[in-house]
């Protein structure tokens, strides 16, 4: 059965287009028919985190206004077999779509794909109405600051106001190193306050940043975040995996585990 | 280390906490810590009109969907 997943959060620069990216390529990976939907008009930005920003010809208002097939517009991305994208327009404003239109379209895509992943602008207006109008279920990304877990439980309030299926949590940018010292919140926390279901948890790691230079979601390599997208991908088919830490994999137990395991 | 729990400065992450445990009580319901601190005084009057009870213990809960009043 086919699933729509809105990535939203509210605060900006939180991670809402890296978390999209993951995750979509994530589930390609995995063996499911994925497309991504940029939903942010206006300030288009998941084709340059997916690397596939010369390939755009149609966008997400051509779709939507019939100025072509939704075939035209998907994107393919050849490194990864399954997966789409639909760019947002740059030189329009999110008035250029509408709810009704969205749920349409996320309608029209159900019948083609296993997934379909939208990333949402930050904000509560009208970018974010079109972005939940057709979702099944939210992912609400978050960080361990005061100011992006207030939008959080906002945005949560908004979505459970508009009767999302499901919601889940990403905090995101997590420092073992200052949660240790008590000088950022961590996890449980987060997750104590916005009181909503966990569904992964990252922490800061510079790789996201190189991986984005590169225009390559990190989702399959060998780094801490790619670790815990891939978790989360996991988590989204119906798996039940632990949560992702970096420091249980510096301790020497886990490391004796993993020798024996090879063994 | 060595300094006595009474003088422990309070972490950064422990004042986010508290500070936003607060925060979102009132943006979940839309109204300051003074109106609520406002109903409450209402709430206790109109119980004390009708059972007897002490307003002191009188607790009340703000939760998204519902209001729960404790006493």
């Amino acid at each position: 059965m086919s699933e729509v997943i809105v990535v939203t959060s509210g605060k900006g620069g939180v991670g809402k287009t890296t978390t999209s990216a993951n995750i979509g390529t994530g589930l390609a990976v995995l063996g499911k028919k994925v497309v991504l939907i940029d939903t942010d008009i206006g300030l288009r930005n998941l084709d340059v985190v997916m690397g596939l920003e010369n390939r755009i010809v149609y966008n997400l208002v051509d779709v939507v206004e019939g100025n072509c097939r939704i075939k035209q517009a998907l994107i393919k991305d050849k490194r990864f077999p399954g997966l789409h994208l639909i760019p947002s327009a740059q030189t329009r404003d999110k008035s250029a779509v509408n709810p009704e239109q969205m749920k349409k379209l996320t309608e029209q895509l159900k019948e083609q794909f296993d997934y379909i992943i939208l990333d949402c602008p930050a904000g509560i207006e009208q970018g974010f109405k079109n972005a939940i109008a057709g979702a099944d279920r939210a992912i609400v990304v978050t960080t361990p600051e005061v100011s992006a877990i207030r939008d959080a439980d906002r945005i949560i309030g908004l979505l459970n106001a508009y009767e999302m299926g499901q919601i889940d949590l990403v905090v995101n940018r997590l420092r073992p190193d200052m949660i240790k010292r008590g000088d950022m919140m961590s996890v449980e926390d987060v997750v104590d306050i916005l009181s909503v279901h966990l569904l992964g948890a990252i922490y800061d790691d510079e790789n996201i940043v190189i991986s984005t230079n590169h225009g390559e979601p990190l989702v399959c390599s060998d780094t801490p975040a790619g670790k815990a997208f891939m978790n989360i991908c996991n988590r989204i088919l119906g798996q039940d995996v632990p949560l992702y830490s970096p420091e249980r994999e510096k301790s020497i137990w886990f490391r004796i585990n993993g020798i024996f395991q090879k063994l | 280390m060595g300094k006595l729990w009474l003088f422990r400065k309070k972490k950064s992450s422990e004042i986010a906490k508290d500070r936003l445990k607060i925060l979102l009580i009132s943006d979940r319901i839309d109204c300051s810590p003074e109106v609520m601190e406002m109903i409450k005084r209402d709430i206790a009057k109109i119980l004390c009109k009708y059972m007897q009870i002490d307003t002191s213990t009188l607790e009340l809960e703000f939760s998204r969907r519902k209001i729960n009043v404790f006493w």
